[in-house]
Formats: structure tokens, sequence, C-alpha cells
């Protein structure tokens, strides 16, 4: 994967599963910003701050009305909390590694301007889930591009954090469909203190899911205490189908 | 060795030295560079396209009476808000570039996303090269960290349409006070 700048056609976004990349024309400005508290003691040479609480958000997205299906038009409910992923490509589609901002987010309205374009705007606000109420930081790290698996993964972590942490993180899983049999699967996300495959064991998983039909997009989130090992890589169980397609992106709390 | 010869090495000598010393007056913003600490408290190179705020904005107190011919102010506590904005990226972290270098960027990203949020103080450093690469002599804004002094860092925004990232640096509480100078800060 390379690595340094990037333009904004490598950004992809992702949505209670859905893939928006192709009906989207902006994901708005991706926020994590803190309140700033604090002023000056009499005797301080400077006015100081500390960080209070952060507000993360994304949007308003913007789109052209499109009613193809799986379009954000069909995502048209709102007063929905929705996952929402967007990996950030360098130089290219998103790839392991890649700088990922997801968290779960309100979709609060979608309004529709008629002009010569019919364009369709929708904001959202920062959600008061649990999940997304436990960490304050909604960046993290790719750790599987958009794709297809057809069997368990046997190789080696890609994504290296360089130590272990004891605080935490979330995943944002991004199923697109599965196909085969009863379409169940189980995507996860593994760590270990040694790259090695048979050193991984599950740390989060997504649940049993079944994405023929509709597709399936949520946040799970660690213990603010969990131990997270240095390396992470994904995992699947192919439970009743053949073939799952998905991303997944892992973020480490580091504080 | 002839004469020619040696006023030729003379006149080399000359022009290295001059090249050396650093220039004063004015200068352009491609000279400039911004650095800050990471995580783990060392200096890196962060790209910057503009920067806002570099300098001490000082609380007006206004103590004009009714009896006074004209307004008359003093100054309270200063305060810092740096802004800075610049490219998303995220190269791998790279030693911070020192007095004459060209400044060796670590990725936006990599170095900011992990601050946000942080309440250690950090070291950050706005160094103006006057009509070359910044060198020793050359004015520089900013703060040494310790436990005690330093800045921290209260947003992280990008803005994917432009890539694009907007970051804010306000100080530590009881910090000491930013100030300019002409050498590096650590």
């Amino acid at each position: 994967m390379a690595t340094g700048r990037t333009v904004n056609k490598w950004t992809r976004a992702y949505v209670s599963g859905y893939d928006l990349s192709g009906f989207m024309r902006e994901v708005g400005t991706l926020e994590n910003s803190y309140a700033q508290i604090g002023g000056a003691n009499l005797a301080d040479s400077i006015k100081g701050y500390l960080p209070g609480q952060p507000t993360n958000s994304i949007g308003p997205i913007s789109a052209m009305m499109d009613d193809t299906a799986a379009s954000l038009h069909t995502l048209v409910a709102a007063d929905t909390v929705r996952s929402v992923m967007i990996p950030i490509g360098i130089q290219a589609i998103p790839a392991v590694n890649c700088p990922v901002y997801a968290g779960d987010f309100l979709h609060i309205d979608q309004i529709s301007d008629v002009d010569e374009e019919t364009a369709v705007s929708a904001v959202f606000a920062p959600s008061n889930l649990a999940t997304t109420l436990s960490y304050p930081n909604t960046w993290g790290k790719l750790v599987h591009a958009k794709g297809a698996e057809t069997g368990a993964n046997s190789a080696v972590a890609t994504v290296d954090y360089g130590a272990q942490t004891t605080t935490g993180g979330y995943a944002c899983f991004q199923i697109f469909t599965s196909s085969g049999g009863d379409g169940t699967c189980t995507v996860k996300v593994q760590d270990a203190s040694t790259n090695s495959d048979g050193s991984f064991g599950d740390l989060i998983t997504s649940g049993e899911v079944d994405a023929r039909t509709t597709p399936v997009g949520s946040i799970v989130a660690l213990a603010v205490t969990a131990t997270v090992e240095r390396y992470i890589r994904f995992q699947v169980a192919l439970n009743g189908a053949t073939s799952v397609t998905f991303a997944v992106s892992f973020h480490r709390a580091i504080r | 060795m002839a004469q020619h010869q040696l006023h030729l090495q003379f006149h080399f000598i000359e022009l290295l030295d001059k090249e050396l010393k650093m220039a004063t007056g004015r200068t352009v913003g491609k000279f400039f560079k911004f650095q800050i600490d990471d995580t783990g408290a060392v200096l890196r190179d962060i790209p910057v396209t503009s920067i806002g705020g570099v300098g001490l904005a000082y609380d007006q107190v206004d103590l004009t009476a009714l009896q006074d011919a004209v307004k008359g102010f003093m100054s309270g506590h200063p305060d810092v808000t740096i802004t800075i904005s610049g490219p998303f990226s995220d190269d791998a972290a790279a030693t911070a570039s020192g007095t004459g270098a060209v400044a060796d960027l670590s990725g936006s990203y990599t170095v900011l996303s992990a601050l946000a949020g942080g309440v250690t103080p950090l070291a950050f450093g706005a160094y103006f090269g006057m009509q070359g690469l910044w060198a020793t002599g050359d004015p520089a804004f900013g703060i040494t960290g310790t436990a005690a002094n330093g800045c921290l860092v209260m947003s992280f925004d990008v803005d994917p349409s432009t890539s694009m990232y907007t970051a804010v640096l306000r100080m530590f509480p009881g910090s000491a006070a930013p100030a300019w100078g002409t050498a590096a800060f650590t």
C-alpha cells in the first residue's frame, strides 16, 4: 500500500452495509474535536486549556437523486442510527492499513433540492449509542478492504500497532452481501502478540449474520480496559454461506 | 600555488561563507516549517499548507473611566490558538529536521490523529526560514516540551473532498508561554 497524500476519489463511504461510494459526491468534514475547557489562573503565564467532551461527526453527505436499489435514496428513512465507515484510500482504492473514520451516527434528516441537478443531502448527528460514547477517537485502520472471502483466513497480520494496549477499542463491520446455503456467516477481528497464524484469537465478532438480501453494518466495542495485542487481522467463519463480501476496520483506543 | 588559484580559493570560501550565514529581511512561505511532538514526545515535521495564530494575543482589558479623554486599556493574560491546515497523509513518522535542513515530513494523520484529545504537554515550533531553509538565528515561535509546559491538540478534522486536515492547538493549563526565539525547540 502506498503511503503519503491522496485525493478524494480514493475515499469510500459505507453506511449500514451499503456501499454508497457510487452515489455520493461528498461526505463532509470528518470531525474529531474537543471542547476547550480552561482559561487562566491569576498567576498563570498564559491561558491554558484541557480537552473536554469531543464531538465526532460526519457530513452532510451530498449525492444526486438516484432511486437505484442500494443508493442513498433507498436509505431515506431518517431518524435512524447507522454505522458509517469512511475509509480513505492513499493514492488507490482503500486497502488494509488505510486510515478509517467510523462510528455510529444518527441519520437525522435527508432533504432533496431540485435545481438543474436534483441533489440529496443527508445530515448525520453524533450518536448517543453506548458504543460511540465509550470512545472519543473515531480514527482507526482498515483490517479488510471491501472484497469477498470464501474461506478462513490463515495469513499473518498486516496491521501492526507496535505494542499491546490495555485501553480497548471497537470494530466497524460492513457486510455487503453473503451467498450460498443459508447465507449465514460471522466476521471477526483477531489479535495476537506473535504474528503467526496459530497465535491469533478472536477479539471482536459481528455475530452470525445473513446478508443475502439485506446488508448488515454494525459497530462492536470492547470494554474500555480490554487488552488488545499488537497484531490485528480479520477472520471469517462461513457457517452456512459459501462467500461473504465485507469490509472491517479496527479502532484501537490509546488512552 | 599560483596567485590566481589562491584568489579563486578565497573567493569560493567567501561565497560559501555567505551561503551559510542566514539572510535577514523578508521571506516567503516556502521556507516555513512546523514541528510538534508525537505521542512518544519525539518531534516530527508536519505538512502544513497554512497556519494561523502564531504569536501571543493578550486580553484587552478596558479600564476607561467616563472622565477620561480617551479610552485606555491594559493587557491581561495572553492566549495562543494555533490552527494548522495541510494535506492529509499517512507517511511513516520521520526524524524532525534540524537547522539548515529540508523538512522530513511525517504523515499528518500518522502524528496528529493520535494527539487529539491528549492531556500530555507537547513541544512545538513554527520556524520561519529567512529567504532560505530555516537555520539557527532565524525566527522561531514555540516552546520546549516538559511535564508542565507545552501545547495540546484540541481537534483533528479531515475534509475528504479536499484531502486536507485542520488541527487546533492550545496551551496546557499552567504552562509557560511559548515565545519567539532563534533556536530550535526540543
